[in-house]
């Protein structure tokens, strides 16, 4: 396979051009070679028209005056050319002094004189011409009455083409280097135009090299000065880009989950350490135990949705799926988060249509998602708001909708929520450690159960729906 | 000295409030930028201790309008951004110092202790006033060579005072430094803790301008 375009360019090039040239030199050749041909044929012609004239029947014999014609080629010697004269009937009726025996093909003559390459009788290759003609003849004094007639005659005349050969063999051989020469000539200024034609194919291969991780978003556009590039050009900026906002995702993602692990433990190191500085009634170590349990609780949980998101991004999630009762579940997630909705006094209905919802599902996962859903709401409901748990089955699919009030989104943002560390600005977060992975995994691991999660921000209320099929 | 503490973390903000409160520094904490930035500009810290990650407003441009509004109160910068890039900007907006999450308490701790000190600047954390050697570090204060006991507001308004050494400070200058918010004192109690100064220390020490505050002076020899 030949991968290098420069190369395949070059032998396509030189392919066509060595057919186009052999075409034109085998067209010339032949144009030529034609022309040569004729003048020869009509030497011959004009020979055998001259020994027709020559001859004539005199009293049923025929007579050829050679002699007065001073035709010395026909006399036999070094490169004699040679004639044969037949009647109507194939017999021979004369021969050039040179030729011995009849010459081939004579008896085939049509009314057209015939042309064609032979061998001479004495091996040198020829031309031989067959005329039928008509000769006078002299009846002699019988005859007289009758006129004078015509008797039909064959003349066969040959002759070598030595001189004709080398002629054509030396037209062949310039024609032949002329088309090797140009077809060289070629290939040398085909390499120059199509190197320098696909200079900025290596220039842009020179920018490309130079990316890196590092200097992704500092190096500026990929340009090349080939039009036809440009499809590829453009890509390849379009994946740059994206490269580059992966790459600041990446950078940002390290910087906040720093951030989000380091600032608890920051706080956990410097409550036990100031606590510990100096001897305290039970209350308040009783004070500091708990909140450091509070903040390691957090920290655990957010710990799981990292790993669980990373283990979700690396495509390594394991479903497995077994049956649950999606209504008692929910409660046994909520469970957890009834402390903190009563804390802050807020109004929580269930609302289910059916007893029981049975789900073959992977637990582990909607314990996950159940969890940071309900983290999220009794973390940004209003104080003394409304939280409604709404679980519904339906022939084949079952939803869960959490809605809170309190929610100061805007449509809008309400889409961004599963953006990866998508926090809103103004926010007030109530606890430790949250910083927008939640959704993000609740998204991903509702894509990996066949099912779907969506948001909407209506009113100050914001709604998360949770959808899963039977069968996921 | 009056400490600012900006930091959204509530168990980071507590205990770093009552671990310097504990340390003898009156603390204000903020949970966020917008209520960090009112008090940074409203009360006169000696340093304040800010988060650069906040809600509202965050630390850099809470920093950055600080300086742009002339306050050059000393800032240490609290990040869990560690790199070389986060540091540097930091610093060239106008922080003065750098500690990254997670930190010993102690370290932070005497790293407020320099920063109070180049507030006042000095070097050394023992000052010498004539015979009386005040350790800025442990908190004692003594007198030819024998440390007395001082309650921590007695030592922390010698400090001041030891700290603007031969100027007048006013009382409600010496009140602000002392109290932070929460305290629900006057700046009468000023004087309270001055009458009890200079019974352990000698009337000398600290004296009255009329109209104007106290200053400390030492006799020279």
């Amino acid at each position: 396979m030949m991968r290098s375009l420069q190369n395949r360019l070059i032998a396509a090039t030189l392919v066509a051009m060595l057919l186009i040239l052999l075409g034109a030199a085998a067209l010339i050749y032949g144009m030529i070679r034609g022309a040569l041909v004729a003048e020869f044929d009509e030497t011959l012609l004009a020979k055998a028209k001259a020994i027709s004239a020559l001859a004539e029947e005199d009293e049923r014999r025929f007579e050829l005056d050679l002699a007065a014609a001073q035709m010395p080629e026909f006399e036999l010697g070094n490169r004699c050319e040679y004639f044969q004269v037949s009647g109507g009937d194939d017999t021979t009726l004369s021969r050039s002094p040179s030729l011995m025996e009849d010459l081939p093909g004579i008896e085939a003559a049509g009314e057209v004189p015939s042309f064609l390459f032979t061998v001479l009788p004495d091996g040198r290759p020829g031309r031989q011409i067959t005329l039928v003609t008509r000769i006078r003849t002299d009846l002699g004094e019988e005859g007289e009455a009758e006129g004078s007639q015509q008797a039909v005659v064959k003349i066969a005349v040959a002759r070598d083409t030595l001189d004709l050969n080398p002629t054509l063999d030396r037209l062949a051989l310039l024609l032949a280097s002329v088309t090797l020469g140009a077809a060289l000539l070629s290939v040398v200024i085909l390499i120059i135009i199509v190197r320098s034609t696909l200079k900025p194919v290596g220039t842009l291969a020179a920018q490309i090299a130079e990316i890196d991780a590092s200097n992704v978003s500092k190096k500026g556009e990929l340009v090349c000065s080939i039009e036809e590039l440009d499809p590829v050009v453009d890509r390849l900026n379009e994946l740059l880009i994206r490269l580059n906002t992966a790459f600041i995702r990446e950078k940002a993602f390290t910087a906040d989950v720093a951030h989000e692990l380091r600032t608890p433990l920051a706080g956990l190191s410097a409550a036990l350490e100031v606590c510990s500085s100096r001897p305290r009634d039970e209350a308040a170590y009783r004070e500091v135990i708990i909140k450091c349990l509070g903040t390691t609780r957090a920290m655990q949980s957010m710990v799981e949705n990292l790993l669980a998101l990373a283990r979700v991004d690396a495509g390594q999630l394991t479903l497995r799926r077994e049956s649950l009762d999606l209504l008692r579940f929910a409660r046994e997630c909520w469970v957890p988060f009834e402390a903190k909705a009563t804390e802050r006094e807020l109004q929580v209905t269930w609302r289910n249509n059916d007893r029981s919802i049975d789900l073959a599902t992977d637990r582990d996962m909607i314990r996950l998602v159940l969890s940071n859903l309900f983290d999220n709401v009794v973390r940004h409901c209003d104080h003394g708001g409304t939280v409604s748990i709404e679980i519904t089955s339906e022939s084949n699919e079952v939803s869960l909708e959490i809605r809170n009030t309190g929610c100061n989104l805007s449509p809008d943002e309400a889409g961004s929520v599963f953006e990866r560390f998508w926090k809103h600005n103004t926010a007030r977060t109530e606890g430790p450690a949250h910083c927008g992975l939640g959704l993000t995994l609740c998204r991903r691991i509702a894509d990996a159960l066949g099912g779907s999660i969506t948001a909407t921000a209506t009113n100050g209320t914001f709604a998360v729906r949770f959808v899963l099929t039977h069968t996921s | 000295m009056r400490i600012l503490i900006v930091e959204d973390n509530e168990l980071l903000r507590d205990s770093l409030l009552q671990g310097l409160r504990e340390a003898g520094f009156s603390v204000d904490a903020a949970a966020d930028g917008t209520d960090g930035l009112w008090l940074a500009e409203s009360g006169d810290y000696d340093v304040i201790v800010l988060d650069l990650m906040l809600p509202g407003i965050d630390g850099l441009s809470l920093l950055s309008s600080l300086r742009a509004k002339q306050n050059d109160t000393h800032v240490l910068v609290l990040t869990a951004k560690d790199t070389v890039e986060d540091r540097i900007t930091g610093l060239n907006l106008g922080a003065d110092d750098y500690l990254v999450k997670p930190f010993v308490f102690q370290e932070l701790l005497a790293r407020v202790h320099a920063l109070v000190r180049r507030r006042y600047q000095r070097k050394s954390p023992t000052i010498l006033l004539g015979d009386i050697e005040v350790d800025t570090t442990r908190k004692t204060v003594a007198p030819r060579g024998t440390i007395i006991d001082l309650t921590p507001r007695e030592y922390a308004l010698l400090e001041y005072l030891v700290f603007r050494v031969g100027e007048v400070v006013s009382r409600t200058e010496i009140w602000e430094h002392l109290y932070d918010f929460e305290s629900e004192t006057t700046s009468n109690v000023v004087d309270v803790f001055v009458k009890r100064l200079r019974e352990k220390l000698g009337r000398q020490l600290i004296q009255t301008k009329r109209g104007q505050g106290y200053v400390l002076t030492v006799e020279e020899g």
